[in-house]
């Protein structure tokens, strides 16, 4: 085979950055007016709690303890920040997730030392994997006793250093203004991710003036910050969507700023999407080009459009194992063309044959320039293609089957599309659940659908529910929840009544930790090795009893177990003020399909079959 | 480290040209940061590159790390991308790619008797070795090369009974090319305070002593830590990488730790951590291969107390990988550092740095119009000295070991005889 001709704007020399666009700077509200007077010295707290206001925070997610009270004295002076209190700082940082991922803006958690520092560790890793702008900030013992073993003391910078994007341990109160600009400047910029700020008691109680005049100090990070696109690259991958028969973009979360001109470039070429689970909603999942999502539980139109593919657009995505599955068979009849903002995704799994370093939305504008200038020239049609997908999408759709009165999940997630009208900001834990909600659920923008993807944190769903409705007040959210997941933050009802925010459960309750036990059914013959989460004395009572929950935090709750009720329950759900727990109980036999299992290639599809089979 | 085996990273099928596993050397250039061997080191531990060999030479506000790894271009190119994404990290450059020369620095202990001398001697001779300490049953030799030479000296040495190897590591430095400008990193004298004026290991001792003595009177009447006076206070992790040698009033001084662990992956993230992470400051790491298969040497340097300084030694040994450790600083001990310096020179000033050169024993080891590369061994204050002789004409780059040293067999250190008037 002829080496592919690679063009890249990936590489980095030596040259200075005069080119590179200077990045904007966090946009600060022009007349921020300080409580204190400009000489006036302050405690850090205080100057760190001002930081945030700076930053435009409106919201943090803060759970106190012994080294960050003072932080969190510092709060209630502050008169534009509200604190919603997680009641556990798990759940907290997965609601600054949340909050994040449905608005696009930072989300701030603020837990003390030792444990509580301790429990942001899964949030921090999914914000990574993730790529989620994330700011948490931590108290630390005072600095005379770090590295002494003191009370609550861990050493969260080191925990942390390789799972956030960058972490801080602020050794001088002078350096709290730069460095929150900092954080909240690589939290956001490029490829967004979660920064820790380790703040020591005694800085926060430190008396200080700040100096909000710092620049920041990053030379290395801005030299290496990405360059607008290259025309000519741009111009190269519209030839080669002209010179293609059977093109299929691959859309992922790095397209979830840009839906807009995704939509205007699939309009201009027709060019059918497949979209990944962290791109669900970059493009309307109703519309007829929608291949929905592709991958190991996706649909097998989009495999199908992905392995017979000669050209594979595959924008702001990574070549996850759960979407390629064998990489050498994964789409290896096409030329690859790879557009990300983070240049060690550029050929990490797979090598492109064209690959741009940059943002998605200035390539997609560049190229959507391009394309409307030759849109006579080109006369781009790939209608026989779409055809020959249209065939696929009907012989294979998204399918359940129906026992008796018994609620099939997807038949759940159905109804719920169907009175929401698609419109609704869905959290999922992680398992089945996630995967149906994901499949049976018609995303019609970015930022309805958020979930644990790269991580796969189970317990994800209510905090993340709560972020959501704290950053989008009058929108519909449903938490999508298994029983296994839900339990695993069941704590957070608490804080979801104290606020009265509207989230609504929607409890996918199959007494079991199905997708374990899925692939126990398939490759374990169906032995249950502790994936039964009832009570195994009383196996036919519904265990424990999710109804209970709710009403210990006094939410209203229902169940419902016949798939003639399930309509009005769930309308009931909706139409019901405030929070609400729908416990909606499943047969456990249900397997989610269609499935390549790990490693696989595309004739290794599963379409049919459950829990009922032997195999 | 040259330790960090892992698991190989994707090795495809059908070895092309580009597939074939090669040695890389690399060199990282970061900003000041506490804590930056240990992110450095965590990308390679978490990452499973291999490393073969590190060195890093550390400043007031910079470091330079050289790093030699082991892979296809493929792996080479996700190193490189995984490093820049460290937020300090300033540059990271492929020196393989272009031609460059390459220095390691090694001491080694051997056996030696009356009869085996000569024929060590011979052997010194032939490779441009130097004997730094004799005695009865021993002979410590130092020796700088590239890594070629380096193996071809210990084979031959190895019949003799190899005692101990300390090694730095391999630095590089590019050569430069007829005509061309070579770029500056901004390496001016500001950048070494230490260097600079000579007293300034006063405030170095000053920092550190408040951070490791702990003697601030910690008054009570905190809620749930003590609340403590802010004037005195210094920071315990700030990076400072003078040189404190002489023994101040508090009995803080330069401690030399010599390790000896297992080469498993990570172990130098391991290492680092547990110094970073209780609030010591490496002042100086080298990290090579051991005289045992399987083992490697690293050879550091940390400020403090001998009370504070036995408490972090007491730590270490909890680590199961590390398999001895030493504190060789009260004994008498050869300490040795290697620098490779490019110093703009054009033909007319080359004479005047060549006599300083001569001066201070450094050969020149490439030429260009406009540039001269030198490489120098010695302790710190001569490697400074140099360093403040040649400012005048401009350094365009500098890299360094960290120092290796080996406890001296004859128990003789010259220091130490220093201030004696001794009998003739």
């Amino acid at each position: 085979s002829s080496s592919p001709s690679s063009i890249s704007a990936v590489l980095n020399t030596t040259t200075n950055v005069t080119t590179t666009p200077s990045p904007t700077k966090p946009t600060k509200p022009e007349t921020f007016i300080s409580r204190f007077a400009p000489d006036q010295p302050r405690k850090g707290a205080d100057i760190l709690v001002e930081a945030l206001e700076r930053q435009g925070v409106e919201t943090v997610f803060a759970y106190p303890g012994g080294a960050s009270m003072e932080i969190h004295q510092a709060l209630t002076r502050s008169s534009s920040i509200r604190n919603v209190l997680p009641r556990h700082e798990q759940g907290g940082v997965f609601a600054a997730e949340g909050y994040a991922r449905s608005s696009g803006k930072p989300g701030i958690c603020i837990a003390t030392s030792g444990p509580g520092a301790t429990n942001l560790v899964s949030g921090l890793a999914d914000a990574l994997l993730d790529s989620v702008p994330l700011v948490a900030i931590t108290g630390q013992v005072p600095r005379r006793m770090i590295g002494t073993d003191a009370f609550q003391e861990t050493p969260i910078v080191e925990v942390t250093r390789s799972i956030t994007k960058h972490n801080y341990l602020v050794m001088d109160v002078e350096d709290i203004p730069r460095i929150i600009e900092e954080a909240f400047f690589l939290a956001t910029s490029g490829r967004p991710g979660p920064v820790l700020v380790d703040v020591p008691k005694d800085i926060q109680q430190q008396l200080a003036i700040p100096n909000w005049e710092q620049a920041m100090r990053l030379p290395g990070y801005m030299s290496r910050m990405p360059k607008p696109p290259e025309d000519s690259h741009l111009e190269q991958i519209v030839r080669l969507i002209s010179e293609s028969k059977k093109p299929v973009l691959y859309v992922g979360g790095g397209c979830l700023n840009s839906s807009d001109e995704l939509g205007r470039f699939v309009e201009l070429t027709g060019i059918p999407v497949a979209s990944t689970l962290m791109g669900l909603g970059s493009y309307p999942c109703d519309d007829e080009l929608s291949l929905h999502m592709l991958g190991m539980h996706g649909t097998v139109y989009a495999n199908y459009a992905v392995e017979h593919s000669d050209l594979l657009l595959a924008f702001g995505v990574r070549f996850d194992d759960r979407v390629t599955g064998k990489l050498e068979a994964f789409a290896s009849r096409a030329k690859i063309v790879h557009i990300d903002i983070d240049s060690a995704e550029i050929g990490k799994n797979k090598t492109p044959h064209v690959s741009v370093c940059g943002d998605v939305k200035l390539a997609l504008q560049g190229m959507n320039k391009v394309l409307e200038n030759r849109a006579e020239e080109l006369k781009l049609d790939f209608g026989v293609w779409r055809n020959e997908l249209n065939v696929q999408k009907q012989k294979f759709p998204l399918s359940f089957k129906t026992f008796g009165e018994a609620i099939p999940p997807q038949y759940a997630i159905k109804v719920l599309d169907e009175l929401t009208d698609g419109k609704a900001i869905i959290s999922t834990g992680v398992g089945q659940h996630q995967m149906w909600a994901a499949q049976f659920y018609n995303y019609k923008k970015p930022r309805q659908w958020l979930s644990s993807g790269g991580l796969g944190a189970m317990g994800f769903g209510l905090p993340a529910a709560i972020g959501a409705s704290v950053a989008n007040p009058d929108a519909i959210v449903v938490d999508i929840d298994g029983d296994g997941s839900f339990i695993m933050n069941v704590q957070e009802l608490a804080t979801i009544r104290v606020e009265n925010l509207p989230v609504k459960v929607l409890l996918l309750n199959n007494q079991h930790l199905g997708m374990v036990m899925q692939w126990e059914d398939r490759f374990y013959k169906a032995n249950r090795a502790h994936t039964f989460l009832g009570d195994p004395a009383q196996e036919d009572e519904i265990f424990p009893n999710m109804l209970l929950f709710a009403a210990a935090c006094g939410i209203p709750a229902a169940r419902v177990t016949k798939k003639a009720d399930l309509r009005e329950a769930i309308q009931t759900m909706l139409d019901t003020p405030g929070p609400y727990l729908l416990d909606v109980i499943c047969p456990h036999q249900e397997h989610v399909l269609p499935m390549i299992p790990s490693g696989g290639t595309f004739n290794d599809v599963i379409t049919e079959g459950d829990g009922r089979i032997k195999y | 480290a040259s330790t960090d085996k892992a698991i190989t990273t994707a090795q495809s099928v059908a070895p092309t040209a580009c597939d074939r596993v090669r040695r890389h050397t690399i060199s990282v250039f970061v900003g000041d940061e506490s804590g930056i061997i240990n992110r450095i080191a965590g990308v390679f531990a978490r990452r499973g590159y291999n490393i073969e060999s590190l060195a890093v030479g550390l400043n007031e506000d910079k470091a330079l790390f050289t790093i030699v790894v082991l892979g296809t271009d493929k792996v080479l190119q996700q190193v490189v991308e995984q490093l820049n994404k460290l937020v300090n990290v300033i540059k990271v450059e492929d020196l393989s790619k272009e031609p460059h020369v390459e220095r390691e620095l090694m001491l080694i202990k051997l056996n030696a008797d009356p009869s085996t001398r000569s024929e060590i001697m011979w052997l010194v001779d032939i490779f441009r070795a130097k004997i730094v300490d004799t005695s009865e049953q021993s002979l410590t030799i130092e020796v700088t090369g590239d890594p070629g030479k380096m193996v071809a000296l210990t084979t031959n040495l190895e019949k003799f009974g190899i005692k101990e190897i300390a090694r730095t590591g391999k630095i590089a430095l590019r050569r430069e090319k007829m005509g061309e400008t070579a770029p500056f990193w901004r390496f001016s004298a500001a950048s070494y305070p230490h260097l600079v004026k000579e007293s300034s290991h006063e405030t170095v001792a000053e920092k550190t002593k408040l951070a490791l003595t702990g003697n601030g009177n910690a008054s009570s009447g905190g809620d749930v830590y003590p609340v403590e006076p802010y004037n005195d206070f210094k920071p315990v992790l700030d990076a400072h990488w003078g040189m404190v040698y002489d023994e101040d009033s508090s009995g803080l001084r330069s401690h030399t730790l010599s390790l000896l662990v297992a080469n498993v992956p990570g172990v130098l993230n391991l290492i680092t951590g547990a110094i970073s992470r209780r609030g010591y400051n490496i002042q100086s790491l080298a990290v090579g291969p051991a005289e045992k298969e399987g083992l490697s040497r690293i050879t550091t340097v940390i400020p403090g107390t001998d009370e504070n300084i036995d408490k972090l030694v007491r730590q270490l040994q909890k680590l199961i990988d590390l398999q001895e450790i030493q504190n060789i600083t009260h004994m008498p001990f050869a300490e040795r550092e290697l620098m490779l310096i490019k110093v703009a020179a054009d033909t007319s000033a080359r004479r005047d740095v060549l006599d300083i050169a001569q001066v201070f024993r450094a050969k020149a080891i490439d030429v260009s119009d406009h540039t001269i590369t030198l490489e120098v061994t010695g302790d710190l204050r001569k490697m400074s000295a140099l360093q403040t002789q040649l400012e005048a004409y401009g350094i365009c780059e500098v890299a360094r070991t960290g120092r290796v040293a080996l406890v001296r067999e004859s128990g003789v250190d010259s220091t130490y005889l220093r201030g004696y008037s001794l009998p003739l």
